[in-house]
């Protein structure tokens, strides 16, 4: 019998069926009370509203998405990463007393094996560093400035701005190497500002614009 | 009222919750926007979005009986469907697809800490324009269906969900749910049941 009434109720019955379905429960009161309960659920779930969602669902989303599936195309095997972290530019300092001697021992070597090709090597410091990039949002009233971009996978609870005067002007100081990075302002968690000294935009293609950094 | 009059009702009842015929895309559409999507092209992501939110929206909303972590869940829902086309295979259809993203978002989201955290949900909207008596009945029957709803376990309240609100066929719930067909029907006629008996028991 209950599958027969969940039949009805999923309109899988042809309408001979249907019919006599009825007519069977005119007879049997079990399945009348049966059918009656199922047409009672039924209306109570014809009753529930549909929820909307809300207006900026949409962009919230795609944003999400694009934000989510960048910083996982970011994300490499270990290998490369390491790579990565040997490549990346840093400073470099090379002191000269503790390697006098070792130096001195490779020249000697170095006459010694190929007297007729002498080659001295000098030593020197190499120093590559990060480019600063100071960072300014004034934004009175606000609790908190934090900055997502391409440096820093577009995380909002990463990098913040301070208000150390107590003015409302937000600054921070990004140490990054040379390239090209796309960014925004987060202003209390949740509105997404435009840097508005950036001398470089890009569209994110969804009507918004992107500050870009570019640091050469 | 006759046979006839109840399978009109019935299917009245399902056509009621497909999107307005504007918000349809064709298949066509879809696939082009799925292959470009795949390649990274973020305004053919968003026409997807834009197709399928409401549908996903809905059902989650139901499933955990909470409208504001239903929006943060929907946009995980599509933020793993944007890194996972690449696996998304174009025989079945895309939103059977989203949906089942969606429902397997929200078994993690029933199952996780952060759902115990929140001491009190805020269910459905219900409908503003409503003037203030008819918008009290609503709510008290919205109320009562969901707080019923809420009682069943999750497997139960996807095939009300899924068959009863959103009106899906069995095969494709079959595709979102992970279930046989069988298996499916024999829920529906248990969760109908409980349901009724939470509904008796909802003052």
């Amino acid at each position: 019998m209950k599958e027969r009434v969940r039949r009805w109720i999923d309109g899988e019955l042809s309408a001979s069926e249907a019919r006599e379905l009825l007519e069977d429960a005119e007879r049997d009161p079990a399945l009348a009370k049966e059918l009656a309960d199922a047409r009672s659920l039924s209306a109570s779930l014809s009753a529930l509203p549909a929820p909307e969602p809300p207006d900026d669902l949409v962009n919230r989303a795609v944003l999400r998405a694009v934000r989510h599936r960048a910083a996982i195309e970011a994300s490499t095997p270990e290998w490369k990463r390491w790579l990565a972290r040997v490549l990346e530019p840093r400073t470099i300092r090379v002191r000269v007393l503790p390697l006098a001697a070792l130096a001195l021992c490779a020249i000697a070597t170095a006459l010694w094996v190929a007297r007729d090709r002498v080659v001295v090597e000098t030593e020197r410091t190499v120093e590559i560093t990060d480019a600063a990039v100071r960072l300014v949002l004034p934004a009175e009233g606000a609790h908190t400035v934090a900055v997502a971009g391409d440096f820093n996978d577009w995380r909002t609870d990463e990098t913040f701005l301070e208000d150390p005067e107590g003015d409302g002007v937000f600054t921070a100081t990004l140490r990054l190497p040379p390239g090209s990075y796309a960014y925004m302002f987060v202003v209390d968690g949740e509105e997404w500002v435009t840097d508005p000294y950036a001398v470089n935009h890009r569209d994110d293609g969804f009507g918004n614009r992107n500050a870009v950094l570019r640091i050469d | 009222m006759g046979a006839g009059e109840i399978m009109t009702s019935m299917t009245t009842r399902v056509a009621a919750v497909d999107e307005a015929p504007s918000q349809r895309a064709s298949r066509e559409d879809e696939e082009r926007w799925v292959e470009a999507a795949r390649a990274g092209d973020a305004t053919a992501f968003r026409r997807i979005v834009e197709a399928h939110h409401r549908a996903l929206y809905r059902m989650t909303v139901r499933m955990i009986g909470d409208a504001v972590e239903a929006e943060d869940l929907v946009q995980d829902s599509f933020a793993k469907a944007y890194v996972n086309l690449v696996r998304f295979d174009p025989s079945y259809r895309l939103s059977t697809w989203l949906h089942r993203i969606a429902l397997n978002t929200c078994r993690d989201y029933l199952k996780s800490s952060r759902r115990r955290e929140r001491a009190e949900p805020d269910r459905d909207r219900v409908d503003e324009r409503a003037p203030p008596d008819e918008q009290v009945a609503a709510w008290r029957t919205a109320e009562r269906v969901h707080a019923a709803l809420a009682r069943l376990k999750p497997s139960h309240r996807e095939v009300i969900v899924l068959k009863d609100l959103e009106g899906l066929s069995y095969p494709e719930i079959r595709e979102i749910v992970g279930s046989p067909i069988t298996a499916l029907k024999i829920r529906a006629i248990r969760a109908r049941a409980k349901l009724r008996q939470y509904l008796e028991a909802e003052p």
